[in-house]
């Protein structure tokens, strides 16, 4: 009955028809003044109901917006903000260029070698599989609860999706392309900048965005485990002391690091991958 | 130069196996200087298989290439292919796409050979497009253009038209010949299963059955150049020729059939 009814109405009636193929999405489009006015409404709401429950109930259990921007003022004012977010952030820097590149390049040569790869599988799939909180434990064991263990963290978080995808990335390039590059006696030099990184870029960027993510979990857990600093440690020990709405401002920052850089990657992937058959 | 009795290209007795299985058993042939010479056979047979191996992409289990007296045992920038796949580099422009040959055999451009290849291709118009905003016959003029760029002594083409529409295919056909025509140094080898394709194209067809791939019959095509497709489907020999290639590559199973 229904699916006969829906066949009649797209017979019959004009869909409206956007720019830019919307007209294959199942939906009809909307404009971009509605589309922002639509996700404004929805913070809108949730911000007032937020503001009169947190109100009415203990300011411990859930604290208000008005109460936490209060206490992001304070907090900006009295310097604890700005020396958490700097300790975090150094960590956060060093730990994912670290893994980055750690992954980057082990990626590459498994991706490329057949015998290095097949010679790491078992560890890697094993240290993979691991969760990687269960290991920071024996990472403080081992370097101690300064920004060192931190940082060991955050690469152990960071390396695995990089590696893994530009494996992936390099081992899927096109063998007629591989034939190509040798037909034209390219040499393995030459093959690499024509053919294999621009190959694996896309899955590199893919690998960067979930690590991206990952770091930030890997910090703020390093934080609450070990190192008395940073913005997991703002977290802690604001929510020892029942300081809600101080407890809130750390988390809200990381929440805004997380969309600034996995827009700062999209912007990259756009400028880089310019070839790819999106646009 | 060697004198012009002289073949371009011998292929002596060669086998080639490939993960155990044996692809071509004894396959000789010879080509001369400015010859075309269409390979045509049943998908199957071989025929990419001994094209590879003329490029030196695929070793030898026994026999040798030689292009010249020099043996090719590994890829030569004397010799050009142009891939059924296109092969483009889908990061690359068209005129990066032209250039690749070059570059990597680090070699300049001084007589502006690329823009002439794009001009000549029709490719001008679209030399900062990348392959993704072409279509297929775009794509491999690109193939095509990229080839040619490095003035190889051998083309070797393996069915450059069979994956693009009919009408494109001919237009192809028709520039390809062409540029042929014009062209006086370059000798090639070019792989089809299309009967007609190989008797526009090919002053020399052979035909390739397998597996194994063996050499069953090589017809040389009576038709004077510059050929047009309407003149060589009107012309005398066609219709024999036609009939006798097709005969040549119909699979045995088949022939059985018909007796039965």
């Amino acid at each position: 009955m229904t699916s006969m009814s829906s066949a009649q109405w797209v017979g019959t009636a004009k869909r409206p028809r956007g720019p830019r193929g919307a007209a294959r999405s199942i939906n009809a489009p909307l404009s971009p003044a509605s589309r922002w006015a639509l996700r404004a409404t929805s913070v809108l709401v949730i911000l007032v109901a937020w503001e009169i429950y947190g109100r009415a109930i203990n300011p411990v259990l859930l604290s208000s917006p008005s109460a936490i921007a209060r206490a992001f003022v304070a907090m900006i004012g009295d310097g604890t903000l700005a020396q958490a977010l700097s300790e975090s952030l150094v960590v956060l820097g060093a730990g994912s260029l670290i893994g980055i590149v750690i992954g980057l390049a082990v990626g590459l040569a498994a991706g490329r070698y057949l015998v290095f790869a097949t010679l790491i599988e078992v560890p890697l799939n094993a240290l993979y599989a691991t969760p990687s909180v269960a290991l920071i434990p024996i990472i403080v064991v081992w370097f101690g609860f300064g920004p060192t263990a931190k940082t060991v963290v955050v690469i152990l978080f960071v390396v695995f999706p990089v590696l893994i995808n530009t494996m992936r990335g390099v081992q899927e390039v096109d063998r007629e392309l591989v034939e190509v590059a040798r037909s034209f006696c390219s040499g393995e030099r030459r093959m690499w900048f024509d053919l294999i990184m621009p190959a694996a870029l896309p899955y590199m960027v893919t690998g960067l965005r979930l690590a991206i993510g990952r770091a930030l979990i890997g910090v703020i857990v390093a934080e609450f485990f070990t190192a008395f600093s940073g913005l997991g440690h703002l977290i802690v020990t604001n929510a020892n002391s029942f300081h809600t709405d101080r407890t809130f401002v750390p988390i809200l920052v990381i929440a805004v690091l997380g969309v600034l850089l996995t827009a700062l990657l999209e912007f990259a992937e756009r400028r880089l991958v310019r070839w790819s058959a999106k646009d | 130069m060697l004198n012009a009795a002289s073949p371009k290209v011998t292929v002596d007795g060669l086998s080639v196996r490939l993960t155990g299985n044996q692809i071509l058993q004894d396959v000789s042939l010879t080509v001369d200087p400015h010859e075309l010479v269409c390979i045509i056979g049943t998908s199957g047979g071989g025929k990419t298989t001994l094209l590879r191996t003329v490029a030196g992409l695929l070793p030898a289990a026994a026999g040798w290439v030689r292009l010249d007296d020099w043996e090719v045992v590994a890829p030569t920038p004397r010799i050009a292919m142009v891939f059924q796949h296109f092969g483009l580099f889908p990061w690359k422009t068209v005129r990066a796409n032209v250039e690749y040959g070059l570059r990597v055999q680090r070699r300049g451009d001084e007589n502006g050979r690329v823009d002439q290849l794009l001009e000549i291709m029709n490719l001008a118009r679209v030399a900062g497009r990348y392959p993704h905003q072409l279509s297929g016959g775009m794509k491999q003029r690109v193939g095509i253009a990229r080839a040619l760029a490095v003035e190889p002594e051998l083309l070797l083409l393996d069915e450059p038209f069979s994956a693009v529409d009919a009408i494109t295919r001919e237009v192809l056909q028709s520039e390809v010949l062409r540029l042929w025509e014009r062209n006086a140094d370059i000798t090639g080898i070019l792989i089809t299963h299309d009967i007609d394709e190989a008797i526009l194209m090919a002053d020399r067809i052979v035909v390739l059955t397998g597996p194994p791939g063996r050499i069953t019959m090589q017809v040389p095509v009576p038709i004077p150049r510059p050929r047009t497709p309407r003149e060589v489907r009107s012309h005398e020999s066609y219709a024999e020729l036609r009939d006798r290639l097709w005969a040549a590559l119909r699979d045995p199973a088949t022939q059985d059939l018909e007796r039965a």
